[in-house]
């Protein structure tokens, strides 16, 4: 090859070279930008896998909550309310992350379990990468949770007075406890309204219905009235019980009978149901036949 | 005249007038940089014209300077062409260079612990300006480094250029082949994800079965850090990477230049006299010097290859990462780097130790010594038939055992699992992820009903009578407006079909579902009669070969199921981004 030859293809290739990098230099900018929220976009998918198999049992499948958790499709956690509520100044994908990652201490009564630790770095099984794919997932609710033409379904959230369920609360009658002594319970117990009795049980201040509905998370609501029976005929320890006998201790002492596990249906550990163990002490003696009354009404 | 070279310039202005000061000047300055050559020397090389002075000026730049004076003056022109080097070892120095260069750009942005690698390869992705390129270069470098040092190594045996005096030569770069081989082996952990983790935990689960007991597991330990990798085995594949290959690498590649040029670059075989070297006698008409045919021959080389690897990253390849490390979690094919098949390979025979360990260390022995037993004194291709065939049988012994160490040899998979892999795998997209976004419509859609609607409504008569869940089981017609998404029933039709043998009267099924905002969950449903299989796991069929199922005590075969759920969400661009 002549001399001239190779040089001139050398110089050609060297701006070739050149040309080329400077092309790269005009696109980086998109590409990064466009890599990032393919990335995100992806991560929101393993996301959604993470949350069907380890959260949606407490959460709903649809984050919609349920007797054992707060709803995360809530409006109010978008909005801020539920930011401000607990005083938290950071963003809400940290809020989010960070109650994935640590877990969460049982804040007050209102959850019968509290939230699991998931992050690896508190003993966790979820690596870090992995509670953030799970809280984009979470945050990819918002639009429909602000959506408010055409609002989410939220079985179940916080009561907080003054910001939700302040309705709820006025539903409830202000008598004495019931206490736990069935015997004394049903000696003492008013008729009941079926109709007042339905609304406590769906309202959010108690969440009966949270757990019960379509069998959430816990025996059908539909049925109640002849599982009673089946059970009294067919438990030895349930022997000579009256209907009204079972499902008032079901609801003061929900351990004093513990209905089975059902393959993973997980209605109890260790001889404690995952029903709230403080009902007695939250409702009164109409509330309670009101309940009762209502169930009996449940086939 | 003053000692300081300002008002010595001066002065020579003031001598020789400002042009011929300022062109002295250069000049001179010209001179000392290259250590010899002037302006007008330089001006010669260009050209291709020959030295006008004597002596050369262009040879003492090989006596005075350092780097060039680790390159020969001249060479005998016969090996100068293309043929007999194919310039391969000056690539293999190339590539060695680029790899070097485009590793400390990315040493950077890189920490070698578990807990941030993988984050930092994103960062390298997402956030550096160029890290995309550089990452791509070295990775593709580093493969074309191994293709080019493997043929480099062939080259050299084909020519016969292992034999006497060069044996030394060939011995180092054996040494020289294993360092390339482990640096890119131990680079391709760093990226801590799947791929690079069950590629690498192959790659080492051969230490351990070194024999006795005691010397694979310490062996193990020692290179791992623990008994599976972890934060001490990503340490040490990194330092090993970064730190103690490449200065065994630059140490060897000394040793290995030198007798290079000591020896002079073997001439064509039947360019002289059997058992005679004369490489090192170059008479004088035979002279190419270095200056200029060779330094630009080579520059030219590399030019080329950098503008083809240029062209290749920015429009042909990008270095794959997939998911975050996992090892609760194997993929379906793990499968080593491509230059390990062949030892993934060899253990699929048989015994670990023997096929693993035993062969390949017998293989990499045999290769050092080659040329201390082939003492045969011809190069020539025609006496060295024994020698030439034994190479060729090799390279194609390397390539078959290469195919039975991917999965497409002997990996047995159940076929429902190798459905849901093809048609969406855990790495990469597969079909039922490229479907454009719209093209999800919501329902559930049978392998055995298509777009026939008669035949959804059928369907979905004879599953309400089982009493299966409606909620899934309602059979659509693939709407008329979906027709990626009846493409893709289509392949899941036939893939059922294919597996006839172990998934008999299989049917299958999509299920979609709009799940959030710009996210659809998918549901693949796989449904066969259970064959019946005997202990070694094969199918069992009755005489007229037809295959036998397992039934129930009602005498109905009974039905299995298997399935995935795959989310896709529209901002993922799998459509469009083709990967
Ligand atoms: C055992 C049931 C359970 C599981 C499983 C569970 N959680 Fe929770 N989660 C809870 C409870 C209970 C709370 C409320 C804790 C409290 O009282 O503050 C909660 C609270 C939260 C909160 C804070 C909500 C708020 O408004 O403050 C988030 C976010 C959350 N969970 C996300 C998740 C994610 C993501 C997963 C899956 C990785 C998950 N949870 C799994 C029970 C659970
Ligand atoms: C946290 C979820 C949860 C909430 C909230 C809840 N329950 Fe339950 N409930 C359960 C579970 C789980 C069982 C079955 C285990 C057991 O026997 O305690 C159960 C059992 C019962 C039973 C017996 C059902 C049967 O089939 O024998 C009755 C009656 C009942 N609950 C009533 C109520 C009422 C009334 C409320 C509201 C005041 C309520 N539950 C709130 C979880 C819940
Ligand atoms: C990093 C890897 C290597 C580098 C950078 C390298 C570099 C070189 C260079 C620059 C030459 C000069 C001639 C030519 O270009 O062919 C050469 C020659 C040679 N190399 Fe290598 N080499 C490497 C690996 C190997 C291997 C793996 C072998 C064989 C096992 C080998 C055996 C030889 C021999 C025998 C010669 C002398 C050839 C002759 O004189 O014709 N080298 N090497």
């Amino acid at each position: 090859m002549r001399m001239e030859t190779k040089i001139l293809i050398g110089i050609t290739g060297f701006f070739a070279i050149l040309l080329l990098v400077g092309w790269v230099a005009l696109n980086e900018t998109g590409r990064m930008s466009e890599f990032t929220s393919q990335y995100e976009a992806r991560s929101t998918e393993r996301g959604a896998t993470i949350f069907e198999s380890n959260c949606a049992s407490c959460h709903g499948l649809q984050g919609q909550g349920s007797g054992r958790a707060p709803a995360l499709n809530n409006p109010r956690l978008f909005d801020g309310a539920r930011l401000t509520e607990v005083g938290w100044t950071g963003t809400l994908f940290d809020y989010v992350a960070n109650a994935v990652a640590a877990g969460r201490p049982n804040s007050g009564a209102y959850w019968p379990q509290a939230m699991p630790t998931w992050g690896e770095e508190f003993g966790g099984p979820l690596r870090p990468d992995q509670v953030q794919d799970v809280t984009r997932f979470v945050l990819n609710w918002e639009t429909a949770a602000l959506d408010e033409a055409n609002p989410p379904t939220v079985v179940q959230d916080f009561i907080f007075p003054g910001i939700r369920g302040e309705g709820d609360l006025q539903i409830m009658a202000s008598g004495t406890p019931v206490g736990t002594n069935v015997q004394a319970i049903l000696a003492a117990l008013p008729p009941g309204d079926a109709a007042r009795g339905e609304t406590l049980y769906t309202a959010n201040e108690l969440g009966c219905s949270s757990c019960h509905l379509s069998g959430a998370v816990a025996p059908d609501t539909v049925g109640s009235f002849s599982r009673a029976q089946d059970r009294i005929a067919t438990v030895p320890a349930l022997q000579g019980y009256t209907v009204d006998q079972y499902l008032v201790e079901s609801i003061v002492q929900p351990n004093a009978y513990l209905v089975p596990n059902e393959g993973n249906r997980i209605f109890s550990t260790n001889g404690i149901s995952i029903m709230q163990q403080d009902y007695s002490a939250r409702i009164d003696l109409q509330d309670l036949a009101d309940l009762v009354a209502f169930l009996k009404t449940e086939g | 005249m003053s000692v300081l070279p300002v008002p010595s310039f001066l002065d020579d202005i003031k001598e020789k007038g400002a042009r011929k000061a300022v062109s002295d000047l250069v000049d001179d300055v010209t001179t000392r940089v290259t250590a010899g050559l002037g302006v007008r020397d330089i001006r010669e090389v260009l050209r291709g014209d020959p030295p006008s002075r004597r002596p050369n000026p262009r040879l003492t730049p090989h006596a005075d300077a350092f780097w060039m004076h680790m390159r020969p003056s001249y060479y005998h022109a016969s090996v100068t062409g293309i043929y007999p080097t194919l310039r391969l070892g000056w690539l293999a120095t190339y590539f060695f260079a680029v790899e070097i260069i485009t590793g400390m750009f990315l040493m950077v942005f890189y920490t070698p612990s578990p807990m941030v690698a993988y984050e930092n390869m994103l960062n390298i992705l997402s956030n550096v300006p160029f890290g995309q390129v550089m990452r791509d270069i070295h990775r593709l470098g580093a493969e074309a480094m191994v293709l080019v040092v493997f043929l480099h190594m062939l080259r050299t045996f084909i020519t016969g250029s292992y034999k006497r005096p060069r044996q030394f030569t060939w011995v180092t770069g054996v040494i020289l082949l294993l360092v390339t081989l482990l640096m890119s082996f131990f680079g391709y952990l760093l990226p801590w994800d799947q791929l690079a983790f069950w590629a690498v935990t192959i790659g080492t689960s051969m230490v351990e079965a070194a024999p006795p007991e005691i010397v694979g597991s310490t062996m193990n330990l020692l290179l791992r850090g623990a008994p599976d990798i972890g934060a001490n085995g990503l340490l040490r594949a990194y330092l090993l990477h970064v730190f103690v290959l490449p200065i065994i690498g630059l140490i060897f590649f000394g040793v290995h230049y030198y007798k290079v040029v000591l020896h002079g670059h073997s001439l064509p075989p039947g360019e002289e006299e059997i058992g005679t070297d004369t490489a090192k006698r170059v008479p004088l008409d035979r002279r190419t010097y270095f200056m200029p045919d060779v330094l630009t021959n080579e520059i030219l080389w590399i030019a080329a290859v950098s503008f083809i690897l240029t062209v290749l990253v920015i429009w042909f390849y990008h270095a794959p990462l997939e998911s975050h490390a996992d090892p609760q979690v194997t993929p379906l094919h793990a499968t080593s780097p491509w230059y390990f098949l062949w030892l993934q390979g060899m253990l699929k025979l048989g015994d670990k130790i023997f096929f693993g360990l035993v062969i390949p260390g017998l293989l990499f022995l045999f290769l050092l010594v080659y040329p201390y037993i082939d003492v045969g004194k011809s190069r020539r291709y025609a006496n060295r038939r024994m020698g030439l065939s034994l190479s060729m049988l090799a390279v194609a012994g390397f390539v078959i055992m290469s195919w039975i160490g991917s999965p497409e040899y002997g990996v047995e998979t159940s076929g429902d699992q190798e459905i849901v892999q093809q048609l969406a795998p855990m790495e990469g997209i597969g079909p039922v992820r490229a479907i454009s976004f719209d093209q999800y419509v919501p329902g559930t859609y049978a392998t055995t009903a298509m777009a026939d609607p008669a035949a959804a409504a059928a369907l979905t008569a004879q599953y309400e009578q089982e009493g299966r869940n409606m909620e899934f089981f309602t059979i659509s017609a693939v709407p008329e407006d979906a027709p990626e998404l009846l493409a893709v029933m289509r392949e899941f039709q036939s893939l059922i079909k294919n597996h006839g043998e172990d998934l008999p009267n299989g049917w299958g099924a999509l299920n979609i579902l709009d799940w959030q905002d710009g996210l659809k969950r998918v549901q693949i449903y796989i449904e066969w009669d259970q064959p019946v299989v005997d202990e070694d796991g094969n199918i069992v069929r009755d005489d007229a070969g037809n295959v036998i199922v397992e039934t129930d005590e009602n005498g109905n075969p009974v039905r299995v199921n298997s399935g995935k759920v795959v989310y896709v969400n529209e901002a993922s661009n799998y459509f469009t981004s083709g990967q």
